[in-house]
């Protein structure tokens, strides 16, 4: 499932005549007419409470389909993608990081991590290419991060600090490196002292990979570190 | 997937112990009645074997069963000492026993009969009476033990034991001017012959010699040693069992013992009372059947109840799940796959339990009722009936795992607490 050479040169997302509502008969809460991101793009979308940035997230993740128009990411066309196939799309190409309560409790920090690769075998096998097997490149990425093993051992993931919720999260996200980072407000839970250094860490990786990320949030103060800002008031007919 | 399910299980550890527990002891619940009522019907069956017909006063047939062979109530009225021999003469019988009943040893029975007792009874499917120790009674006050009044009483050869008038537990009054010697103890049988005291019929008489309408005559009484010179073929007995040449003779002279002109009498087949004895029972067996079918019901809707108050705590990490590309199948079958968990776990432990019970209670039981509850294997209804449990279980998942489907398609990637 590489990406073949024609699709590398499209968008990571490509959004056209875009209208959806939770329900059909409802009233519309996105119209958007076009909206691009390019590879390798880091793209801040700004917008107040209520605007439908998490729903904007729903439809690139592919959890909803539009009624009209079409969303393409990485060259494929999610709209017309069965849901199974979608979700494993999912899997496959998308770390997806919520503004809090990211991990699973029961399950230990590196297990969190690891998630994604219980149901998708191309990052499974990505993942462990690089270092030989799951739990070091876990460890890798959790260091880079800022979070090193010996320091958190067995801790269960809820005696953690929200920020370091969060970069075991992003690590999770990061983990057999998907092709677009999408990031739900993860930063709101952070004072603006940690707010920076995660988003800092969170470029590095990126940047290692040229993956492109989404990062949505109604704090605009942290729109000048991007490549772009994108407002959803802007670009939305409703 | 069943990995997660496991841990997510044992982060939810005290709701799950309590859902597992309430489904083993309802599982419990109902093998257990099962396994009674199975095993009564058994050991019932077993108590009485190659007897054909039993004889006594006109009552009813099952009453008649259940006095003579089970040792369970009274029987209103005795039968002549002519008409039973009258009986045991006839061409067709082969042996009889006689049953004098009425009089017991701290709360055990005692029974008079005579040494053909030995010779024909048999139970289980033939198996014959055996001495554990000592020999058969011979003189008049001679006794021998059922194997659970020996073990229970602590008796030994040679002890020697007062029979007490009346059937009850506690007797105000006592045969204790002629006091009787154990002279032999039978071997366990599991049947109501463990528990009873087996004197000879005249050692019956003997005691009841100086005695009128059930009461010692005052100033009338014979001592232990002026009696042995009397005559003491018995006035009456209480029922008599009877073995016959042939078997298709049983309903002809069944027939004649019923329409006896000198005494009003009652043959019985053992067999056929026992059957009217099981229709009687039947009902309340249904019954019991249903209450405990009824309590695995409360037991799975506790678990139902469980995984429905799981569910809002557990939308974010369905959400998480659905992030990492889980699909909604897989989180329906996470719920599911608890469900199933849960029951099954439930079952195993719950015939844990009933194994354990069986053991501790077999003594008990057996003691007490007279019951000897056979520990064996799960039967083929049995396998049935916990596999019924362990699918209905897995049913009563799809509830929450369907409300959990809803859930992840409507919520998409949004986190709701």
């Amino acid at each position: 499932m590489t990406p073949n050479k024609g699709n590398d040169l499209k968008p990571a997302i490509a959004i056209e005549n875009l209208c959806f509502a939770w329900r059909t008969g409802m009233a519309p809460v996105l119209k958007i007419e076009r909206l691009q991101v390019p590879r390798g793009e880091r793209v801040f979308i700004e917008g107040p409470s209520g605007s439908g940035k998490s729903t904007l997230l729903s439809l690139v993740a592919g959890v909803v389909v539009p009624q009209e128009g079409r969303v393409g990411v990485n060259g494929r066309q999610l709209n017309t993608m069965p849901g199974a196939a979608r979700d494993q799309f999912r899997a496959d190409q998308i770390g997806y990081i919520y503004q809090m309560f990211n991990l699973i409790p029961y399950l230990s920090i590196v297990e969190n991590v690891t998630l994604p690769c219980r149901f998708s075998k191309i990052r499974r096998e990505r993942a462990a290419g690089r270092n030989g097997d799951l739990m070091a490149e876990a460890t890798r990425l959790l260091k880079k991060l800022g979070l090193e093993a010996s320091s958190f051992g067995n801790r269960a993931v809820t005696d953690l600090s929200v920020g370091q919720q969060q970069r075991v999260a992003a690590a999770r996200a990061l983990i057999g490196t998907p092709a677009i980072i999408i990031a739900d407000e993860p930063t709101s839970a952070l004072d603006a002292q940690h707010r920076e250094a995660f988003i800092r860490l969170l470029f590095q990786e990126c940047d290692r990979e040229k993956t492109t990320l989404v990062f949505v949030s109604h704090d605009t103060s942290l729109a000048g570190i991007f490549d772009r800002r994108v407002r959803l008031t802007a670009i939305n007919a409703i | 997937m069943f990995g997660l399910a496991l841990k997510s299980m044992y982060n939810r550890r005290l709701t799950t112990v309590l859902t597992v527990v309430s489904i083993a002891l309802s599982v419990t619940l109902l093998l257990g009645v099962e396994r009674i009522r199975t095993e009564a019907r058994n050991s019932f069956s077993n108590t009485i074997s190659g007897t054909d017909l039993i004889v006594g006063a006109r009552s009813g047939p099952v009453q008649l069963l259940l006095y003579s062979v089970f040792r369970i109530g009274n029987a209103t009225s005795n039968i002549g000492w002519q008409s039973y021999q009258a009986i045991a003469r006839h061409s067709q019988v082969e042996w009889t026993i006689p049953i004098a009943l009425g009089d017991s040893h701290q709360g055990y029975r005692v029974m008079g009969t005579n040494s053909g007792y030995f010779d024909h009874f048999r139970f289980a499917g033939g198996r014959a009476l055996e001495l554990a120790g000592g020999r058969r009674f011979e003189s008049v006050f001679d006794a021998v033990l059922g194997a659970e009044v020996a073990r229970a009483l602590g008796y030994d050869i040679g002890d020697p034991i007062i029979i007490a008038h009346g059937a009850g537990k506690v007797s105000f009054i006592e045969h204790d001017d002629k006091p009787f010697t154990v002279v032999g103890i039978l071997k366990p049988t599991g049947t109501p012959v463990d528990q009873t005291v087996h004197v000879r019929l005249e050692g019956y008489e003997a005691i009841h010699i100086d005695w009128k309408d059930g009461a010692p005559v005052s100033g009338r009484s014979i001592s232990a040693e002026r009696v042995l010179q009397m005559d003491l073929t018995p006035r009456t007995i209480t029922a008599f069992l009877v073995g016959l040449r042939s078997r298709i003779a049983a309903f002809g002279l069944q027939r004649w013992i019923n329409q006896y002109p000198r005494e009003p009498l009652l043959a019985i087949m053992p067999g056929v009372a026992l059957q009217e004895l099981w229709d009687l029972v039947g009902v309340a067996e249904k019954a019991l059947l249903a209450v405990s079918a009824l309590a695995v019901v409360v037991g799975l809707s506790g678990m139902l109840v469980a995984l429905m108050t799981s569910l809002n705590e557990r939308r974010r990490e369905m959400a998480i799940l659905r992030s990492v590309g889980a699909r909604p199948l897989h989180v329906f079958a996470l719920i599911v796959g608890e469900s199933a968990l849960l029951t099954l776990a439930g079952v195993i432990l719950g015939v844990g339990l009933l194994y354990g019970l069986l053991l501790a209670g077999q003594p008990l039981i057996l003691s007490r009722f007279g019951l000897f509850i056979a520990i064996g294997g799960l039967s083929s209804y049995e396998v049935i009936l916990t596999g019924i449990v362990c699918l209905a279980g897995t049913l009563v998942g799809i509830i929450p795992g369907l409300q959990i489907y809803r859930y992840s398609l409507a919520d998409g990637m949004t986190i709701r607490l």
